[in-house]
């Protein structure tokens, strides 16, 4: 259990990192935007994305927190990502490969976006699509298993 | 796979949130384990078994797959 502490600490340091990270980038970004030498387009996803990713960093740290400040919660957190069911169910729904490769395929679209619109909508739509299937897929496993 | 674990709770006044504590599993895969929707890994299954202090026999039932060890001969 004092080892899972370690790793919620490092947890909450990288999120912390991350979402600095991409604040600075969101900035940035926003700045292109405003000054318009670049696709706009794309620039506008990419500031989606980096919202994003500040939202949900800072979620994971206010829960990793709040689970840190109480033994019962580490326990039941530790319990729950170690469970072998929830294993099996992560296993069949492609977890973490397919998160994996869609969030390359979107850093590919992003790049491939600044030469040719069309690839990066594809790019984007088949990577959201294969998120989806995954995430059917888990919603099906848990019901089932 | 079919077994008697939901019995042997409520006969020694175990719930499924205890039972889960003690071997390492959330709730759900207690109730998964118990309703035959999910199959518990070895370790697992003798977990539970410890817990119950009896043999793996005595909490789970093999007796389908003896019979298609029988089959197969």
């Amino acid at each position: 259990m004092s080892n899972y502490k370690k790793v919620l600490k490092v947890r909450i340091v990288l999120c912390g990192i991350l979402a600095i990270i991409m604040m600075g980038l969101g900035v940035w970004e926003f700045m292109l935007l405003e000054a318009g030498t670049h696709n706009n387009e794309i620039l506008a996803f990419q500031l989606g994305i980096v919202v994003g990713i500040v939202f949900l960093s800072i979620m994971v740290l206010i829960r990793t927190c709040r689970i840190l400040r109480d033994e019962k919660k580490i326990q039941e957190e530790y319990i729950r990502v170690n469970d072998e069911r929830y294993k099996a169910i992560r296993g069949k729904a492609g977890v973490p490969i397919i998160l994996i490769t869609s969030i390359l395929m979107v850093i590919a679209g992003i790049v491939a976006g600044y030469f040719n619109i069309t690839v990066f909508w594809t790019l984007i739509a088949a990577a959201i699509c294969q998120m989806i299937i995954s995430i059917v897929v888990k919603t099906v496993c848990m019901k089932k298993m | 796979m079919k077994n008697n674990i939901a019995n042997l709770r409520k006969e020694r006044k175990i719930s499924q949130e205890e039972l889960a504590l003690a071997v390492g599993v959330t709730r759900q895969t207690i109730t998964s384990i118990e309703v035959e929707k999910y199959v518990a890994s070895l370790p697992l299954a003798y977990k539970i078994s410890k817990y119950f202090n009896l043999a793996i026999e005595d909490v789970f039932d093999f007796s389908e797959y003896e019979h298609e060890m029988e089959d197969v001969k």
